[in-house]
């Protein structure tokens, strides 16, 4: 991929996917877009990166990859991924607002952490679609996947972080800030990597162990989502209607207020669950009758997968319409509201 | 702390000769009042050393332009940015020049001297252009003196944390560099992916064979000789199937060293397997 013009097409493809996400956390939260913090989380979500990619090298030198596909998978996805940029992306965040934690409304802190997932994401998603022979597969794939994953976490973090502030058995809650991201993400690459590792396919009943790491696969991503959307709820009810974070509205910049105002317009929200819908019919339509290359296991995974991540899409487009009724309920409550 | 008592004092008003009517009234008083109210506003934001983007401020002020090298962004741009709580600008001093890069990567070989001394120079102004601007939208809220106080001493100072969060980052990219270099080396015959991939390709080849090479085997990896400069080692192994045991070899050589990608070749003799 020499030419510049396509690597900026597969930049743009490889950053949309984590705005997009990050756009539906903070209007789904009730965040306007120029909250305090909120883009310096990004930033320093995306800077997260490099201790990760550091602690995770020394923890691969320091534990080796081991024998077999089961101990090689989860060493690669716990120490190799889910233990370092976890542990990072918590670091960044308490980094940025420590000071300032117990001030923050909820629902702000909430979309805080979402936000460092975010930008920790973005980072991560240019690494891998730009440079990449099939870059709009790969940023595709990984916009259903990988990338809300990371948010879908983030909100996990958020929502234990508020818990603990305001709850008893605040220990218990950090705690669980730490070790619930822990372990959704190491078993999400867990899963994938077992199911790449050739060894799979010549294991004892390789056929239905596969099966099982594709369900469980899937099954993780969707419960990912669960979990975060019932985070999401649970924070706007602690936040109740009349504590939405405030800014003056005079002090916001026009293109600011431009940009909240499309983030918080229902059709633009339609629109995405179209294409998600779209993506996701495309790409069933790909695993049912894509070209049979490779042996029938090798062939049996990408299907699966494939399925796995139209289920995705389609999920996504499910979350957009949602968002978009909800918004539609927002405006007909703030009209029907008498004025100040 | 937000400016002097506008109205005077007893023991003033009577050593104060009457004022005569028809004499203009004193305005630059009043003008120099607001404009140190606004210098005690930019102090309370500076927070620590802030008499050093003083010249700035008033500089910048009375529209003139003013700079002043700042010694530790040339060294440790992101910890100080972070530092004075410029996360946004401090994140994109990080990332554009990735970006850059990745859309650009003939550009990883431009020297960023430049870039460092260029920041340096700019640092300061800047940070005074930002402060002012945080300070005027606090202002713009019309908040009670004591709370407006309050909210600019939080929109500014300083943020230790954010400081050691960017010498982490740095250090992180520095080590990021060096451990790439250092472990930069071929898999020797004891690496448990090489030893995996011999037996997947061994698997492999006997399924091929139409033999049933589920309960395979493979153990006791040594070294049979290795090339001087490290791009190749060759090994011998054992394979056993079904109480058959065989003396195996394979090599492993370099596919893509920058990109960290080997491969292993297995066959039944050394031969078989030099390249």
């Amino acid at each position: 991929m020499d030419d510049a013009f396509v690597r900026s097409a597969a930049l743009v493809a490889a950053v949309l996917p984590p705005f997009i996400i990050v756009t539906y956390f903070l209007v789904g939260a009730r965040v306007r877009f120029d909250a305090d913090m909120v883009w310096a989380g990004f930033g320093f979500g995306a800077c997260a990166a490099f201790p990760a990619i550091v602690t995770a090298k020394l923890l691969e030198a320091a534990m080796g990859y081991g024998n077999g596909y089961i101990e090689v998978a989860a060493n690669q996805a716990f120490f190799g991924a889910a233990i370092p940029e976890e542990c990072c992306k918590l670091v960044a965040l308490l980094a940025l607002c420590w000071r300032q934690v117990r001030e923050l409304q909820p629902n702000h802190l909430f979309a805080l952490s979402i936000t460092l997932a975010g930008g920790f994401a973005c980072l991560e998603n240019i690494f891998y679609v730009v440079g990449d022979g099939n870059w709009h597969a790969t940023a595709a794939l990984r916009s259903v996947s990988a990338v809300p994953g990371h948010a879908f976490i983030g909100a996990v973090v958020g929502f234990c972080i508020v818990r603990a502030l305001r709850v008893s058995f605040g220990v218990f809650w950090w705690g669980l800030a730490l070790v619930l991201p822990v372990a959704l993400h190491g078993a999400y690459n867990f899963f994938l990597n077992a199911l790449v590792n050739p060894e799979v396919q010549h294991a004892h009943a390789a056929h239905d162990l596969i099966q099982l790491f594709v369900a469980l696969f899937i099954l993780t991503v969707i419960l990912e989502g669960l979990v975060a959307h019932l985070s999401l709820h649970t924070i706007l009810k602690m936040t109740g209607n009349g504590e939405r974070q405030a800014q003056d509205i005079a002090t916001t910049p026009s293109l600011v207020r431009w940009i909240h105002s499309i983030g918080e317009h229902p059709l633009w929200w339609a629109a995405l669950s179209a294409i998600c819908f779209l993506v996701a019919a495309g790409l069933l339509l790909d695993s049912s009758v894509g070209p049979a290359q490779g042996d029938s296991l090798s062939l049996e995974i990408d299907r699966s997968l494939g399925q796995g991540f139209s289920a995705f899409a389609a999920l996504h487009g499910a979350a957009f319409i949602g968002l978009t009724i909800v918004l539609r309920r927002r405006i007909r409550s703030r009209r029907s509201d008498p004025p100040l | 702390m937000t400016g002097k008592p506008t109205e005077p004092s007893e023991s003033e008003s009577e050593g104060t000769p009457p004022r005569d009517q028809s004499a203009p009234p004193e305005a630059p008083e009043n003008g120099r009042e607001a404009e140190t109210s606004d210098e005690d506003l930019f102090r309370l934001f500076v927070g620590p050393n802030a008499e050093k983007f003083l010249r700035i401020y008033r500089a910048q002020k009375e529209k003139k332009h003013a700079t002043s090298f700042n010694w530790v962004v040339l060294f440790a741009s992101l910890p100080w940015f972070f530092y004075r709580k410029l996360y946004v600008v401090g994140a994109c001093i990080l990332l554009l020049p990735i970006i850059l890069i990745v859309i650009f990567p003939n550009l990883s070989g431009v020297s960023t001297t430049g870039i460092a001394v260029a920041l340096a120079l700019l640092a300061n102004s800047l940070y005074v252009q930002i402060a002012q601007r945080r300070i005027k939208k606090v202002k713009a809220l019309n908040l009670p003196p004591a709370e407006r106080d309050q909210r600019i001493r939080k929109a500014g100072g300083t943020s230790p944390a954010g400081a050691v969060f960017g010498a982490l980052i740095l250090v992180s990219m520095v080590a990021v560099f060096f451990i790439d270099k250092a472990t930069a080396r071929l898999p020797d015959c004891h690496n448990a992916q090489v030893q995996n991939l011999a037996k997947t390709i061994l698997t492999g080849i006997l399924s091929e064979n139409g033999v049933d090479a589920e309960a395979l085997a493979v153990s006791d990896f040594k070294a049979v000789e290795s090339a001087e400069d490290g791009t190749r080692h060759l090994c011998s192994f054992s394979a056993d199937l079904e109480s058959e045991n065989s003396t195996m070899f394979l090599s492993v050589t370099w596919k893509d060293s920058a990109a960290g990608e080997f491969e292993v070749i297995v066959g039944p003799t050394q031969d078989s397997v030099s390249q």
